[in-house]
């Protein structure tokens, strides 16, 4: 991976809450209180350009949401989103892959109109004949045939579709591309067909990816850096290899432990009890000691910030 | 290989078929498997590959037009295949447990979940009175590691996470002591961390009361963690099956092989995975000859022409001319 020192994309102090409250009327007649969920909780990153970091947690840590923020689906409650500036002088252009290529595709529409919709929709180019060239070279890209524009998605199958929805996102020129979980609804056979496309365009199209993943396997393969995130916050934040080799926070301890490995069963193994507090009611202090095996009194009252440490990882933890 | 009376679960040649107004599919052709009490098979396959439909094959519940075309079912030296629907109902649940893979949509969210055991216990325990059943539904919430389970006994589904209540699911699948579980990706809808819990709970259940488990899922780290013996389907057949190390580190069938090198490692940082090219083929289009041709890189005239039966390569069996006579 060549990816220089400038960040192509700065996250600083990023929170969102949500407004989970049950209906006015319940609130006035049974005297139900307001509620409000905090999905993302002051994370700040920053993505190298050309590079890939990749944001991993378990369901309902609030990797998904931070995808949206960036992307500009959610606003953020508050906090900053800095793209720096691309090609044109503008800042970088984002795009984003979806989980579900059988969710995400509309299955009224031929191939060749989903991928032509940024085109249209955009008016980046203007004639039909320069949106059919254009198609074709992104079917090309992604390693369908020009032909399998005239055909419905549900021709296709989940990996095909997924080359699809990556040529929709590609059809734009970004620079940047937030994959949510690109690769979970596939099988491994196929996964592996798309990893290696989305390495093979980071390389010719010099693209930066946010990778959003629970598979410590694929995102070990795909990005640079990794962030841990645990209800809503980040836990800990290093380079692919460092927190590998070194991980810090005992939840990235508890992640990679976990992680089934093929060529080596663990078959009796200490399985960390415990699941995930509800994000409605997290636990005071530092979030994660309700399940952490080290837990001291401190870690009940008071919450670690994020601290640099002398191999360029980040860790929220009082004892790392 | 083993007697019959030895398995548990023995599956002979059998062959699934859905008609239709084209003609007819076959879902799955030719497959023959055996499990022993205590074991967990674990069955491997992308989707479409017939794993769920095996399952569904051996507790009776091919949705029609789908049927059993032929080839034999037996459980524990009786033949299940042929049985009406009122006797499948007597072995559902009895002697054959299932788990599903959503936890949510397999419990009834409008009965506690203690209402759902005692029902299932008393279904197919009849001659248990009513606080038996209740004390034997704490019990198995307890084994199955459920803390307060005598509170928690009253609770409904939805307030319990989806780790506990797959651990509710298992509860209910080993109600009536059965013989076989029949696990339908019992992982695949939870987190990492409860991916783990669940797995090790199934297997020390599995080898605690003797049964026998057919254990379903796409992802071979499970398989790895759980399974005894793997089994690995491609296309409605049976490709490969032997014990896990053996598949697992030195896999004889190339698409086995294919599959286990795609799989990103956690130790050397590869720049380009292995990949298999291509798709599985749809099931009303395989092509003549061994179904994994048109994607295999070692294939010969001979794939091309003749089917490859399941054959020993040593320790295992597979369905590839390369040990059996070769390509030529």
């Amino acid at each position: 991976m060549t990816a220089n020192q400038t960040a192509a994309l700065e996250v600083s102090r990023l929170d969102r809450v949500f407004d989970v409250s049950p209906p006015f009327l319940n609130r006035l007649l049974y005297g139900q209180k307001r509620k409000s969920l905090h999905a993302v909780n002051d994370v700040s990153f920053s993505v190298p350009m050309g590079g890939c970091l990749s944001l991993v947690g378990e369901s309902g840590c609030g990797k998904s949401t931070v995808a949206r923020l960036v992307t500009g689906i959610y606003p953020p409650s508050s906090g900053q989103i800095r793209f720096a500036p691309g090609k044109s002088g503008q800042p970088l252009s984002a795009q984003m892959i979806f989980q579900d290529p059988y969710a995400s595709l509309n299955p009224r529409w031929r191939v060749k109109n989903i991928i032509a919709e940024p085109l249209r929709e955009l008016k980046l180019i203007d004639n039909d004949a320069g949106i059919q060239a254009r198609v074709a070279e992104l079917l090309g890209i992604v390693g369908l045939a020009a032909s399998d524009g005239e055909k419905f998605p549900h021709e296709f199958s989940g990996g095909q579709r997924q080359r699809i929805s990556i040529a929709r996102a590609l059809a734009s020129e970004p620079e940047f591309l937030v994959c949510d979980e690109p690769t979970s609804a596939l099988d491994v056979s196929v996964q592996a067909q798309i990893l290696n496309l989305m390495r093979k365009l980071q390389d010719e199209l010099g693209l930066t990816y946010l990778f959003i993943s629970h598979d410590l396997s694929v995102v070990r393969h795909m990005s640079d850096r990794i962030a841990v995130m645990y209800l809503g916050r980040v836990v800990e934040e290093a380079d692919t290899e460092t927190l590998f080799a070194d991980p810090k926070h005992p939840y990235t301890r508890l992640l990679l432990q976990t992680i089934p490995n093929v060529n080596a069963p663990q078959r009796n193994r200490e399985i960390a009890a415990g699941e995930v507090p509800s994000p409605l009611a997290p636990p005071p202090g530092c979030t994660f000691h309700t399940r952490c095996p080290l837990a001291q009194p401190r870690c009940k009252s008071d919450r670690p910030e994020l601290l640099p440490k002398a191999d360029g990882a980040r860790v929220a933890c009082h004892l790392a | 290989m083993l007697d019959a009376t030895d398995a548990c679960l023995e599956v002979r040649n059998l062959v699934v078929e859905f008609p239709n107004r084209h003609g007819t599919v076959t879902a799955l052709n030719d497959v023959s498997l055996q499990i022993r009490p205590g074991e967990i098979l674990g069955v491997v396959g992308e989707s479409g590959a017939g794993k769920s439909m095996t399952g569904l094959a051996i507790q009776g519940l091919l949705e029609r037009p789908g049927h059993i075309a032929s080839g034999e079912v037996w459980l524990s030296g009786r033949r299940i295949d042929k049985l009406t629907d009122r006797q499948m109902e007597q072995i559902r649940g009895r002697e054959i447990g299932a788990i599903f893979q959503d936890p949510l949509t397999s419990l009834n969210p409008l009965f506690t979940v203690g209402a759902q055991l005692v029902e299932t216990i008393r279904q197919h325990i009849p001659q248990m009175g009513k606080q038996a059943a209740r004390d034997r539904a704490i019990g198995l919430l307890q084994e199955v590691g459920i803390p307060g389970a005598t509170e928690r006994v009253d609770h409904y589904p939805h307030q319990f996470s989806g780790g506990m209540r797959q651990r509710v699911v298992i509860a209910l699948a080993l109600a009536a002591n059965p013989k076989l579980i029949i696990a339908d990706e019992p992982t695949t809808a939870l987190d990492v961390s409860i991916q783990a819990q669940i797995t090790g709970l199934l297997r020390r259940l599995c080898k605690e009361h003797g049964t026998a488990v057919m254990l379903v899922t796409h992802d071979m780290g499970v398989i790895a963690e759980t399974a005894d013996r793997i089994a690995v389907m491609y296309a409605g057949r049976l490709i490969e099956i032997g014990p896990v190390e053996t598949v697992l580190k030195s896999p004889a069938h190339p698409y086995t092989k294919g599959l286990m090198a795609s799989i990103p490692a956690l130790g050397a940082r590869v720049a380009h995975l292995h990949q298999i090219d291509g798709a599985m083929p749809r099931l009303n289009a395989i092509p003549p000859g061994c179904a994994f041709n048109p994607r295999c890189t070692m294939s010969g005239p001979r794939c091309r022409r003749d089917r490859p039966d399941l054959a020993p390569t040593g320790t295992g069996l597979a369905a590839c001319w390369l040990h059996d006579g070769g390509v030529a």
